[in-house]
């Protein structure tokens, strides 16, 4: 079953970083991928583990991309994708994108830096950029 | 032919000690509760039995509820040796429980359990914490199920499914009745003792249904490695390691042949002597000796040294033996340390050497480094150990600092002069305004031996036994006088007129 979710997940990912069709579609499209990945995550972690760890993502990038939601009333208890789904609609596809592909490096690296690189590869696919390790050395 | 009657699978835990402590190993298909105070290393314990354990075919499933937060659970317990994570999601599956027991349905909760438990066929089955299970369904009044009968419930459910399983539960103590302990096929406790500026990890195996677990509290420690419970020795394994046929009646030089003299021909191989004397009477030198001479015979030998400056007393000649392997080393001053972990640390050492004599030195700088709590029991723990180690065939010496009393004659401040075989005793004397020493033998169990106190002294070779001190007497009031007329003995062969079989 997390073997299917993964599959899925890695194509969702791809389309981020392309920027898909349109800013509507990638907006759903980033929305799906989201939560495919708490899907995968939630088990393990909790629901409120996933939205806390989004929550920081959020904040970590909202300098760089200052249409990113802000935490809303219940969003600790459980991640408002709805919200970044708005949010994404709302900006070109180049944009919109880059904010999405920028919010799951973070989230990854955020992870990574609670759970070990090694731990975070077996629970999430790897992330756009992943390689390169920018965002965790970027992380305070 | 078979008898029909089913046999338990034990499983080895991975945990060093804890098998022993067991009986053998963990059941299989068991429910077991690990209880103890936050901090006393529940998880931890129960983590190193899961990654030991688990594998894809008999994956293990861990479910977290409120306790620690599963990110945190992660972090800390990767920092582990056993923590493998590319057993994460393949043999090892973590599942988090906190929305199923927020509702505070225990029916909801077990339906979960019981769904992934049906989904994955797990080997082994953890519930972490499973107190936060009870406490939130006592503050959910329309529970549909009682505690009790969801322990029950859950406790055939995973032994239907055949499912080795662990719930993990702050207790601060196990005064309290709890239906689990009584569902509960075994109970492992673990504790943390506070004594003074020491704390001290122990455990205890309350129950384990079907087979016999070695009582009593066992310390235990967590290291990077995980969990290592040093069980106290026990003496009916160890004393399957027998002594070449021979070695009974066979002696050991102690490195200094006059003293091997006065002792009847050395020290009967297995025994065990203490060497008691005052500060810089020579001790560690003898045991030195004790332990070159075993080297130059071909043994190997183990030093526990618990001096202040070990390295400045073993000498050149012992330095070396360490240095080429052929001394070990138990040097440990680790906190919260117990004579039961010296214990095991002692005997693995004996095992990887096959050493066949140890020394310790000293009981007294052994005793300062226990942790507060085990020096009550020092002297039960020391005739414990002292039994351990010459079941596995050695032969110890063991030194004890005696401070010079000339009221009364002892041989041991800890009273410890009983458990050993042997008891060699130095003092100082003054003559003529001089500072001397002298040493005697004052037991051999079941051997004669000589009762002369004789002279000695050390130089760069080491100790060098002289004749006894003629026409003096009263030489252990510390101030002999002299005599009209005396008798000096030359040292050699024992003397019968001057010998005494003791025991």
């Amino acid at each position: 079953m997390q073997a299917e979710a993964g599959g899925d997940f890695q194509t969702r990912l791809a389309r981020s970083r392309s920027g898909g069709d349109g800013a509507g579609e990638f907006a759903h499209s980033a929305f799906v991928a989201w939560r495919e990945l708490e899907a995968a995550l939630a088990p393990i972690v909790g629901a409120r583990g996933v939205a806390a760890l989004y929550q920081r993502s959020l904040s970590l990038n909202r300098a760089a991309y200052s249409f990113l939601p802000t935490l809303a009333a219940g969003d600790l208890d459980a991640a408002n994708f709805a919200a970044l789904r708005t949010a994404l609609a709302l900006q070109s596809s180049a944009v919109a994108a880059a904010a999405n592909g920028a919010l799951l490096r973070t989230f990854s690296a955020v992870l990574g830096k609670l759970i070990g690189e090694s731990l975070t590869a077996q629970l999430l696919p790897p992330p756009p950029g992943h390689a390169d390790g920018k965002d965790a050395r970027e992380l305070p | 032919m078979s008898s029909g009657k089913v046999t338990i699978k034990r499983l080895q835990t991975g945990v060093p000690g804890l098998d022993e402590v067991l009986g053998g190993g963990l059941p299989e298909f068991s429910f077991n509760l690990i209880a103890g105070a936050p901090g006393s290393g529940k998880t931890s314990l129960a983590h190193q039995i899961m990654f030991t354990l688990a594998t894809p075919e008999h994956p293990a499933l861990y479910f977290t509820v409120l306790g620690e937060p599963p990110l945190k659970m992660l972090r800390y317990q990767q920092q582990f040796d056993f923590f493998d994570p590319r057993k994460v999601n393949q043999a090892v599956h973590f599942i988090n429980l906190a929305e199923q027991i927020a509702t505070g349905d225990l029916d909801a909760v077990l339906g979960c359990i019981a769904a992934e438990v049906e989904a994955r066929s797990p080997g082994l089955v953890f519930v972490d914490s499973f107190r936060s299970v009870l406490l939130a369904s006592q503050q959910e009044p329309a529970a549909a199920i009682g505690a009790q009968h969801f322990v029950q419930r859950l406790g055939m459910l995973m032994t239907s499914w055949q499912a080795t399983t662990f719930l993990l539960g702050e207790y601060d103590s196990e005064g309290a009745p709890d239906p689990v302990f009584t569902v509960a096929d075994g109970l492992i406790w673990l504790r943390q003792s506070v004594q003074r500026n020491s704390v001290v990890r122990k455990m205890e195996v309350m129950k384990m249904r079907g087979q016999a677990t070695r009582s009593g509290l066992h310390s235990f420690r967590i290291s990077a490695a995980g969990i290592t419970v040093f069980a106290a020795p026990q003496f009916a394994q160890l004393a399957s390691v027998e002594l070449p046929a021979s070695a009974a009646a066979s002696r050991l030089s102690l490195g200094v042949a006059a003293l091997d003299a006065m002792m009847g021909g050395g020290l009967p191989r297995g025994y065990s002597l203490l060497v008691a004397g005052p500060s810089g009477s020579g001790k560690s030198i003898l045991a030195a000796a004790f332990l070159t001479e075993g080297a130059r015979c071909g043994e190997t030998g183990v030093i526990a040294a618990f001096e202040q400056r070990p390295t400045q007393s073993r000498g050149p000649a012992l330095a070396a033996l360490i240095e080429s392997g052929r001394i070990g080393v138990v040097n440990t001053r680790a906190a919260g340390l117990s004579v039961d972990e010296v214990s095991v640390l002692l005997i693995a050492e004996i095992v990887r050497l096959k050493a066949s004599r140890v020394v310790i030195d000293s009981l007294s700088g052994f005793e300062l480094v226990l942790a507060p709590t085990f020096r009550d029991d020092f002297r039960e723990s020391m005739a414990r150990m002292v039994s351990a180690l010459v079941s596995t065939g050695v032969s110890v010496l063991m030194t004890s600092e005696l401070e010079d009393r000339y009221s009364d004659l002892r041989f041991s401040p800890y009273g410890t002069a009983f458990l050993t075989d042997a008891i060699v005793v130095q003092r100082y004397v003054e003559v003529d305004s001089r500072l001397l020493r002298v040493m005697a033998v004052v037991k051999v169990r079941a051997s004669a031996h000589s009762n002369q106190l004789h002279l000695f002294h050390i130089d760069d070779q080491g100790i060098q036994v002289g004749a006894m001190l003629p026409g003096h007497e009263g030489l252990l009031g510390g101030q002999p006088s002299r005599v009209p007329e005396a008798c000096a003995y030359e040292v050699g062969a024992v003397d019968a007129a001057a010998c005494a079989a003791v025991d």
